[in-house]
Protein backbone atom coordinates (compact mmCIF):
# COMPACT_ATOMS: atom_id res chain seq x y z
CA UNK A 1 0.00 0.00 0.00
CA UNK A 2 1.44 3.33 -1.09
CA UNK A 3 1.43 6.39 1.12
CA UNK A 4 1.43 7.74 4.63
CA UNK A 5 -1.62 7.10 6.84
CA UNK A 6 -3.13 10.36 5.68
CA UNK A 7 -2.20 9.99 2.01
CA UNK A 8 -5.51 8.65 0.76
CA UNK A 9 -7.55 11.13 2.77
CA UNK A 10 -5.37 14.01 1.57
CA UNK A 11 -5.64 12.98 -2.06
CA UNK A 12 -9.41 12.58 -1.75
CA UNK A 13 -9.64 16.08 -0.33
CA UNK A 14 -7.56 17.51 -3.17
CA UNK A 15 -9.81 15.74 -5.66
CA UNK A 16 -12.91 17.13 -3.95
CA UNK A 17 -11.39 20.59 -4.09
CA UNK A 18 -10.63 20.09 -7.79
CA UNK A 19 -14.26 19.11 -8.35
CA UNK A 20 -15.38 22.30 -6.64
CA UNK A 21 -12.96 24.27 -8.81
CA UNK A 22 -14.29 22.43 -11.89
CA UNK A 23 -17.91 23.33 -11.08
CA UNK A 24 -18.82 26.29 -8.85
CA UNK A 25 -15.55 28.17 -9.34
CA UNK A 26 -15.67 27.73 -13.11
CA UNK A 27 -19.27 28.98 -13.20
CA UNK A 28 -18.44 31.97 -11.00
CA UNK A 29 -15.60 32.92 -13.29
CA UNK A 30 -17.71 32.48 -16.41
CA UNK A 31 -20.43 34.66 -14.90
CA UNK A 32 -17.90 37.36 -14.08
CA UNK A 33 -16.52 37.19 -17.61
CA UNK A 34 -20.00 37.54 -19.13
CA UNK A 35 -20.79 40.48 -16.92
CA UNK A 36 -17.53 42.21 -17.81
CA UNK A 37 -18.15 41.51 -21.48
CA UNK A 38 -21.62 43.01 -21.30
CA UNK A 39 -20.21 46.34 -20.12
CA UNK A 40 -17.25 46.40 -22.51
CA UNK A 41 -17.06 48.63 -25.58
CA UNK A 42 -17.97 46.59 -28.66
CA UNK A 43 -14.88 47.65 -30.59
CA UNK A 44 -12.53 45.52 -28.48
CA UNK A 45 -11.39 42.68 -30.77
CA UNK A 46 -12.48 39.24 -29.53
CA UNK A 47 -9.94 36.65 -28.47
CA UNK A 48 -8.13 35.35 -25.43
CA UNK A 49 -6.27 38.66 -25.12
CA UNK A 50 -9.62 40.43 -24.65
CA UNK A 51 -10.62 37.96 -21.93
CA UNK A 52 -7.30 38.54 -20.19
CA UNK A 53 -7.91 42.30 -20.30
CA UNK A 54 -11.50 41.95 -19.08
CA UNK A 55 -10.56 39.74 -16.16
CA UNK A 56 -7.36 41.54 -15.18
CA UNK A 57 -7.38 41.92 -11.39
CA UNK A 58 -10.71 40.09 -10.96
CA UNK A 59 -10.65 38.02 -7.74
CA UNK A 60 -12.59 35.18 -9.41
CA UNK A 61 -9.90 34.91 -12.06
CA UNK A 62 -7.06 35.13 -9.56
CA UNK A 63 -8.55 32.49 -7.31
CA UNK A 64 -9.41 30.20 -10.20
CA UNK A 65 -5.83 30.38 -11.45
CA UNK A 66 -4.35 29.92 -8.00
CA UNK A 67 -6.49 26.84 -7.35
CA UNK A 68 -5.59 25.32 -10.69
CA UNK A 69 -1.90 25.78 -10.07
CA UNK A 70 -1.74 24.77 -6.45
CA UNK A 71 -4.22 21.91 -6.21
CA UNK A 72 -2.01 20.17 -8.76
CA UNK A 73 1.04 21.01 -6.66
CA UNK A 74 -0.65 19.56 -3.58
CA UNK A 75 -1.41 16.41 -5.53
CA UNK A 76 2.21 15.71 -6.39
CA UNK A 77 4.30 17.41 -3.73
CA UNK A 78 4.39 18.05 -0.01
CA UNK A 79 3.95 15.68 2.88
CA UNK A 80 1.10 13.68 1.35
CA UNK A 81 1.95 14.24 -2.31
CA UNK A 82 2.20 11.44 -4.85
CA UNK A 83 5.97 11.65 -5.16
CA UNK A 84 6.92 11.30 -1.48
CA UNK A 85 4.10 8.80 -0.95
CA UNK A 86 5.81 6.27 -3.23
CA UNK A 87 9.23 6.62 -1.61
CA UNK A 88 8.78 4.02 1.17
CA UNK A 89 7.81 1.45 -1.46
CA UNK A 90 10.74 2.22 -3.75
CA UNK A 91 12.43 -1.16 -3.42
CA UNK A 92 9.26 -3.17 -4.04
CA UNK A 93 8.11 -0.97 -6.91
CA UNK A 94 11.55 -1.04 -8.53
CA UNK A 95 11.53 -4.83 -8.35
CA UNK A 96 8.07 -4.90 -9.91
CA UNK A 97 9.16 -2.60 -12.74
CA UNK A 98 12.22 -4.71 -13.48
CA UNK A 99 10.59 -8.13 -13.27
CA UNK A 100 11.35 -10.42 -16.22
CA UNK A 101 9.22 -9.85 -19.31
CA UNK A 102 8.38 -11.95 -22.35
CA UNK A 103 11.10 -11.77 -25.01
CA UNK A 104 10.88 -8.63 -27.11
CA UNK A 105 8.16 -6.92 -25.11
CA UNK A 106 10.36 -4.04 -23.97
CA UNK A 107 13.31 -2.40 -25.66
CA UNK A 108 15.03 0.38 -23.73
CA UNK A 109 17.82 2.58 -25.03
CA UNK A 110 20.33 3.26 -22.22
CA UNK A 111 22.01 5.89 -24.38
CA UNK A 112 18.80 7.77 -25.14
CA UNK A 113 19.30 11.50 -24.86
CA UNK A 114 16.24 13.19 -23.39
CA UNK A 115 15.21 16.20 -25.52
CA UNK A 116 16.08 19.46 -23.85
CA UNK A 117 12.54 20.78 -24.22
CA UNK A 118 11.37 17.87 -22.10
CA UNK A 119 14.02 18.51 -19.47
CA UNK A 120 13.31 22.23 -19.23
CA UNK A 121 10.08 21.94 -17.21
CA UNK A 122 8.61 19.31 -14.94
CA UNK A 123 5.52 18.55 -16.94
CA UNK A 124 2.17 18.41 -15.06
CA UNK A 125 4.07 19.80 -12.03
CA UNK A 126 5.37 16.28 -11.50
CA UNK A 127 8.72 16.90 -9.73
CA UNK A 128 11.43 15.47 -11.95
CA UNK A 129 8.96 14.99 -14.80
CA UNK A 130 7.80 11.59 -16.02
CA UNK A 131 11.26 10.43 -17.02
CA UNK A 132 14.03 11.19 -14.50
CA UNK A 133 13.19 8.82 -11.68
CA UNK A 134 12.70 5.04 -11.75
CA UNK A 135 9.25 5.42 -10.14
CA UNK A 136 8.09 8.30 -12.34
CA UNK A 137 5.82 6.06 -14.43
CA UNK A 138 4.14 4.59 -11.37
CA UNK A 139 3.62 8.06 -9.90
CA UNK A 140 2.30 9.33 -13.21
CA UNK A 141 -0.13 6.44 -13.48
CA UNK A 142 -1.48 7.18 -10.02
CA UNK A 143 -1.67 10.90 -10.78
CA UNK A 144 -3.42 10.39 -14.11
CA UNK A 145 -6.38 8.84 -12.33
CA UNK A 146 -7.42 12.29 -11.14
CA UNK A 147 -6.13 14.52 -13.94
CA UNK A 148 -9.64 15.23 -15.12
CA UNK A 149 -11.72 15.24 -11.94
CA UNK A 150 -15.03 14.56 -13.63
CA UNK A 151 -13.56 11.53 -15.35
CA UNK A 152 -12.49 9.83 -12.17
CA UNK A 153 -15.73 7.90 -11.98
CA UNK A 154 -15.80 7.18 -15.69
CA UNK A 155 -12.59 5.83 -17.12
CA UNK A 156 -13.88 5.24 -20.61
CA UNK A 157 -11.81 7.97 -22.30
CA UNK A 158 -9.24 5.63 -23.87
CA UNK A 159 -11.86 3.05 -24.78
CA UNK A 160 -13.90 5.74 -26.51
CA UNK A 161 -10.87 6.90 -28.49
CA UNK A 162 -10.00 3.31 -29.43
CA UNK A 163 -13.55 2.74 -30.62
CA UNK A 164 -13.37 5.89 -32.75
CA UNK A 165 -10.06 4.85 -34.34
CA UNK A 166 -11.20 1.29 -35.00
CA UNK A 167 -14.33 2.73 -36.61
CA UNK A 168 -12.06 4.43 -39.15
CA UNK A 169 -9.90 1.43 -39.89
CA UNK A 170 -9.20 -2.01 -38.49
CA UNK A 171 -5.41 -2.30 -38.06
CA UNK A 172 -2.98 -5.07 -38.82
CA UNK A 173 -0.07 -3.05 -37.44
CA UNK A 174 -0.66 -0.07 -35.16
CA UNK A 175 1.85 2.35 -33.68
CA UNK A 176 0.96 4.29 -30.53
CA UNK A 177 3.28 7.28 -30.32
CA UNK A 178 4.02 8.73 -26.89
CA UNK A 179 2.39 5.71 -25.29
CA UNK A 180 3.49 6.65 -21.76
CA UNK A 181 2.64 3.93 -19.27
CA UNK A 182 0.47 2.19 -21.82
CA UNK A 183 -2.97 3.40 -20.85
CA UNK A 184 -3.70 4.45 -24.43
CA UNK A 185 -2.07 1.33 -25.91
CA UNK A 186 -3.91 -1.24 -23.85
CA UNK A 187 -7.38 -0.83 -25.39
CA UNK A 188 -5.80 -1.32 -28.83
CA UNK A 189 -3.86 -4.49 -28.06
CA UNK A 190 -6.84 -5.88 -26.18
CA UNK A 191 -9.41 -5.02 -28.85
CA UNK A 192 -7.20 -6.15 -31.76
CA UNK A 193 -5.62 -9.41 -30.68
CA UNK A 194 -4.82 -10.26 -34.30
CA UNK A 195 -2.94 -6.98 -34.85
CA UNK A 196 0.63 -6.14 -33.91
CA UNK A 197 0.75 -3.08 -31.68
CA UNK A 198 3.90 -1.07 -30.93
CA UNK A 199 4.17 1.68 -28.34
CA UNK A 200 7.02 4.18 -28.42
CA UNK A 201 7.86 6.75 -25.79
CA UNK A 202 10.90 8.65 -24.59
CA UNK A 203 10.38 7.96 -20.87
CA UNK A 204 11.86 4.64 -19.74
CA UNK A 205 10.09 4.59 -16.35
CA UNK A 206 6.73 4.80 -18.14
CA UNK A 207 7.64 2.16 -20.70
CA UNK A 208 8.66 -0.26 -17.97
CA UNK A 209 5.25 0.06 -16.36
CA UNK A 210 3.50 -0.27 -19.73
CA UNK A 211 5.36 -3.51 -20.44
CA UNK A 212 4.67 -4.95 -17.00
CA UNK A 213 0.96 -4.15 -17.39
CA UNK A 214 0.91 -5.82 -20.79
CA UNK A 215 2.69 -8.88 -19.43
CA UNK A 216 0.21 -9.05 -16.56
CA UNK A 217 -2.60 -8.88 -19.11
CA UNK A 218 -0.90 -11.75 -20.97
CA UNK A 219 -0.78 -9.71 -24.13
CA UNK A 220 1.38 -11.26 -26.86
CA UNK A 221 0.71 -8.75 -29.62
CA UNK A 222 2.37 -5.65 -28.18
CA UNK A 223 5.89 -4.36 -27.72
CA UNK A 224 7.25 -1.14 -26.26
CA UNK A 225 10.32 0.75 -27.43
CA UNK A 226 12.18 3.76 -26.08
CA UNK A 227 12.19 5.95 -29.16
CA UNK A 228 11.34 9.52 -30.01
CA UNK A 229 8.08 9.76 -31.92
CA UNK A 230 9.81 12.24 -34.19
CA UNK A 231 12.52 9.72 -35.06
CA UNK A 232 11.37 6.17 -34.41
CA UNK A 233 13.94 4.38 -36.60
CA UNK A 234 11.13 2.00 -37.59
CA UNK A 235 10.78 0.94 -41.26
CA UNK A 236 8.93 2.96 -43.91
CA UNK A 237 5.29 1.97 -44.34
CA UNK A 238 5.40 -0.39 -41.37
CA UNK A 239 1.96 0.53 -40.00
CA UNK A 240 -1.58 1.02 -41.19
CA UNK A 241 -2.56 3.17 -38.19
CA UNK A 242 -0.42 5.62 -36.21
CA UNK A 243 -1.99 7.17 -33.12
CA UNK A 244 -1.07 9.34 -30.20
CA UNK A 245 -2.98 10.34 -27.10
CA UNK A 246 -2.18 13.56 -25.27
CA UNK A 247 1.31 13.70 -26.77
CA UNK A 248 1.36 16.53 -29.31
CA UNK A 249 0.76 19.28 -26.74
CA UNK A 250 3.89 18.19 -24.90
CA UNK A 251 6.10 19.08 -27.89
CA UNK A 252 7.21 22.38 -29.40
CA UNK A 253 5.78 22.96 -32.90
CA UNK A 254 8.95 21.99 -34.84
CA UNK A 255 8.96 18.61 -33.06
CA UNK A 256 5.22 18.22 -33.68
CA UNK A 257 5.86 18.78 -37.37
CA UNK A 258 8.73 16.27 -37.39
CA UNK A 259 6.48 13.78 -35.59
CA UNK A 260 3.65 14.16 -38.10
CA UNK A 261 6.18 13.76 -40.91
CA UNK A 262 7.42 10.61 -39.20
CA UNK A 263 3.85 9.31 -38.95
CA UNK A 264 3.46 9.89 -42.68
CA UNK A 265 6.68 7.96 -43.40
CA UNK A 266 5.65 5.08 -41.15
CA UNK A 267 2.20 4.67 -42.71
CA UNK A 268 1.59 2.40 -45.65
CA UNK A 269 -0.38 4.05 -48.48
CA UNK A 270 -3.98 4.35 -47.35
CA UNK A 271 -2.96 4.28 -43.70
CA UNK A 272 -4.41 6.74 -41.21
CA UNK A 273 -2.97 8.79 -38.41
CA UNK A 274 -5.22 9.80 -35.51
CA UNK A 275 -4.18 12.00 -32.61
CA UNK A 276 -6.22 12.72 -29.51
CA UNK A 277 -5.16 16.03 -28.03
CA UNK A 278 -6.35 19.45 -26.94
CA UNK A 279 -7.39 22.26 -29.26
CA UNK A 280 -9.57 25.05 -27.90
CA UNK A 281 -12.97 25.61 -29.51
CA UNK A 282 -14.01 28.88 -31.12
CA UNK A 283 -14.75 30.45 -27.75
CA UNK A 284 -12.50 33.20 -26.42
CA UNK A 285 -13.20 32.43 -22.77
CA UNK A 286 -12.43 28.72 -23.09
CA UNK A 287 -9.37 29.48 -25.21
CA UNK A 288 -8.08 31.91 -22.59
CA UNK A 289 -8.64 29.29 -19.89
CA UNK A 290 -6.88 26.63 -21.94
CA UNK A 291 -3.81 28.76 -22.60
CA UNK A 292 -3.69 29.63 -18.91
CA UNK A 293 -3.93 25.97 -18.02
CA UNK A 294 -0.85 25.28 -20.12
CA UNK A 295 1.13 27.87 -18.20
CA UNK A 296 -0.19 26.88 -14.79
CA UNK A 297 0.24 23.15 -15.25
CA UNK A 298 3.75 23.32 -16.73
CA UNK A 299 2.59 22.38 -20.22
CA UNK A 300 4.10 25.26 -22.19
CA UNK A 301 3.35 23.91 -25.66
CA UNK A 302 -0.42 23.79 -25.35
CA UNK A 303 -0.78 27.30 -26.70
CA UNK A 304 1.79 26.88 -29.51
CA UNK A 305 0.00 23.69 -30.60
CA UNK A 306 -3.30 25.55 -30.75
CA UNK A 307 -1.75 28.38 -32.76
CA UNK A 308 0.41 26.42 -35.21
CA UNK A 309 -2.34 25.48 -37.69
CA UNK A 310 -1.88 21.75 -37.40
CA UNK A 311 -4.32 20.92 -40.21
CA UNK A 312 -2.31 23.02 -42.66
CA UNK A 313 0.90 21.40 -41.46
CA UNK A 314 -0.55 17.94 -42.08
CA UNK A 315 -1.73 18.90 -45.56
CA UNK A 316 1.70 20.31 -46.34
CA UNK A 317 3.26 16.99 -45.31
CA UNK A 318 0.95 15.19 -47.73
CA UNK A 319 -1.92 13.90 -45.63
CA UNK A 320 -5.37 13.99 -47.19
CA UNK A 321 -8.80 13.94 -45.54
CA UNK A 322 -7.34 16.01 -42.73
CA UNK A 323 -9.97 16.60 -40.08
CA UNK A 324 -10.20 18.11 -36.62
CA UNK A 325 -13.19 17.03 -34.59
CA UNK A 326 -14.18 17.74 -31.00
CA UNK A 327 -14.02 14.62 -28.85
CA UNK A 328 -16.54 13.83 -26.14
CA UNK A 329 -14.39 12.23 -23.47
CA UNK A 330 -17.33 10.92 -21.48
CA UNK A 331 -21.05 10.61 -22.10
CA UNK A 332 -22.73 13.99 -21.75
CA UNK A 333 -19.49 15.99 -21.63
CA UNK A 334 -20.53 18.34 -24.44
CA UNK A 335 -23.74 19.28 -22.68
CA UNK A 336 -21.75 20.40 -19.63
CA UNK A 337 -19.48 22.72 -21.57
CA UNK A 338 -21.09 25.76 -20.02
CA UNK A 339 -21.28 24.51 -16.48
CA UNK A 340 -18.01 22.68 -15.86
CA UNK A 341 -14.38 23.13 -16.75
CA UNK A 342 -13.13 20.48 -19.13
CA UNK A 343 -10.21 19.93 -21.44
CA UNK A 344 -10.94 20.91 -25.05
CA UNK A 345 -10.47 17.40 -26.36
CA UNK A 346 -10.02 17.13 -30.11
CA UNK A 347 -9.20 14.39 -32.60
CA UNK A 348 -6.84 15.28 -35.42
CA UNK A 349 -6.70 12.78 -38.26
CA UNK A 350 -5.37 12.36 -41.76
CA UNK A 351 -4.76 9.73 -44.41
CA UNK A 352 -1.63 8.89 -46.32
CA UNK A 353 -2.97 8.84 -49.87
CA UNK A 354 -3.20 5.39 -51.43
CA UNK A 355 -0.76 4.53 -54.19
CA UNK B 1 23.05 27.25 -19.34
CA UNK B 2 19.42 26.94 -20.44
CA UNK B 3 16.06 25.99 -18.99
CA UNK B 4 17.01 22.33 -18.96
CA UNK B 5 20.15 22.72 -16.89
CA UNK B 6 19.66 25.89 -14.84
CA UNK B 7 19.78 24.66 -11.21
CA UNK B 8 18.61 27.91 -9.61
CA UNK B 9 15.37 27.76 -7.57
CA UNK B 10 12.48 28.98 -9.68
CA UNK B 11 10.07 31.44 -8.09
CA UNK B 12 6.51 30.13 -7.82
CA UNK B 13 3.88 31.67 -10.09
CA UNK B 14 1.77 34.38 -8.47
CA UNK B 15 -1.83 35.33 -9.19
CA UNK B 16 -2.71 38.04 -6.69
CA UNK B 17 -1.67 41.68 -6.59
CA UNK B 18 0.11 40.95 -3.33
CA UNK B 19 2.22 37.78 -3.64
CA UNK B 20 1.96 37.30 0.10
CA UNK B 21 -1.65 36.30 -0.51
CA UNK B 22 -0.47 33.54 -2.84
CA UNK B 23 1.73 32.13 -0.13
CA UNK B 24 -0.75 32.48 2.70
CA UNK B 25 -3.52 30.86 0.69
CA UNK B 26 -1.16 27.93 0.16
CA UNK B 27 -0.80 27.56 3.89
CA UNK B 28 -4.57 27.81 4.41
CA UNK B 29 -5.21 25.09 1.85
CA UNK B 30 -2.51 22.84 3.31
CA UNK B 31 -4.03 23.28 6.76
CA UNK B 32 -7.49 22.60 5.39
CA UNK B 33 -6.35 19.38 3.80
CA UNK B 34 -4.70 18.33 7.06
CA UNK B 35 -7.96 19.05 8.93
CA UNK B 36 -9.78 16.79 6.48
CA UNK B 37 -7.17 14.07 6.99
CA UNK B 38 -7.81 14.24 10.73
CA UNK B 39 -11.59 14.26 10.29
CA UNK B 40 -11.49 11.20 8.09
CA UNK B 41 -9.15 9.33 10.40
CA UNK B 42 -11.29 10.22 13.38
CA UNK B 43 -14.38 8.94 11.65
CA UNK B 44 -12.70 5.70 10.65
CA UNK B 45 -11.51 5.22 14.19
CA UNK B 46 -15.03 5.70 15.45
CA UNK B 47 -16.24 3.08 13.00
CA UNK B 48 -13.59 0.66 14.18
CA UNK B 49 -14.50 1.20 17.81
CA UNK B 50 -18.14 0.67 17.02
CA UNK B 51 -17.21 -2.69 15.68
CA UNK B 52 -16.14 -3.78 19.11
CA UNK B 53 -12.40 -3.70 18.93
CA UNK B 54 -11.94 -4.70 15.31
CA UNK B 55 -9.57 -1.79 14.89
CA UNK B 56 -7.51 -3.53 12.20
CA UNK B 57 -10.60 -3.80 10.03
CA UNK B 58 -11.46 -0.12 9.88
CA UNK B 59 -12.27 -0.07 6.17
CA UNK B 60 -15.72 1.49 5.88
CA UNK B 61 -18.54 -0.36 4.18
CA UNK B 62 -19.66 0.96 0.82
CA UNK B 63 -22.49 2.82 2.53
CA UNK B 64 -20.15 4.31 5.15
CA UNK B 65 -17.64 5.25 2.47
CA UNK B 66 -20.38 7.06 0.59
CA UNK B 67 -21.31 8.95 3.75
CA UNK B 68 -17.66 9.95 4.25
CA UNK B 69 -17.50 11.09 0.64
CA UNK B 70 -20.62 13.23 1.14
CA UNK B 71 -19.08 14.69 4.27
CA UNK B 72 -15.88 15.46 2.36
CA UNK B 73 -17.75 17.19 -0.46
CA UNK B 74 -19.66 19.29 2.08
CA UNK B 75 -16.47 20.09 3.98
CA UNK B 76 -14.74 21.14 0.78
CA UNK B 77 -17.66 23.24 -0.39
CA UNK B 78 -17.99 24.98 2.97
CA UNK B 79 -14.30 25.80 2.85
CA UNK B 80 -14.05 26.92 -0.75
CA UNK B 81 -17.30 28.81 -1.08
CA UNK B 82 -15.58 31.55 0.91
CA UNK B 83 -13.38 32.14 -2.11
CA UNK B 84 -16.32 32.86 -4.39
CA UNK B 85 -17.08 36.15 -2.62
CA UNK B 86 -20.84 35.83 -3.06
CA UNK B 87 -23.42 36.93 -0.49
CA UNK B 88 -25.25 34.05 1.12
CA UNK B 89 -28.12 36.28 2.24
CA UNK B 90 -29.31 39.18 0.17
CA UNK B 91 -27.70 42.41 1.26
CA UNK B 92 -26.86 45.63 -0.48
CA UNK B 93 -25.91 45.30 -4.15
Amino acid sequence: MVGSPGFDAWQRFILSAKLYWTGPMFRALRETYRHRLSVTPKDMPPGPERVAALLEGEPDAQIFAWMERHLQRFKYSGRHGLVPAHEPERAALTAMLNAPLPEGMLELDPGFEMPRYFQAVDIHQHPGGVWSDELAGVVYERGARSTTPLLSKDLSLHDRFTELVLGMKRPKRLLDMGCGFGKSTKPFYEACRDAQVVGVDIAAPCLKLAAQEAAAAQARNVSFKQRSAAETRLPDGAFDIVTSTMMLHEMPPPVIEDTLREAFRLLEPGGVTVHLDFLPPDDEFLTWLHFGHGRRNNEPYMEPLARMGIAQVMERIGFTDVAIRPFEEMPGAFSRRDSHWRFPWAVVSGTRPPG
Amino acid sequence: MDGATDPRPRPEQTFFADPVLDRVLGMVMALSAEVWVLREQQRRMALALERAGLAADAEPTAEEAAAIARDREAFTAALLENLLGRQVSKGAL
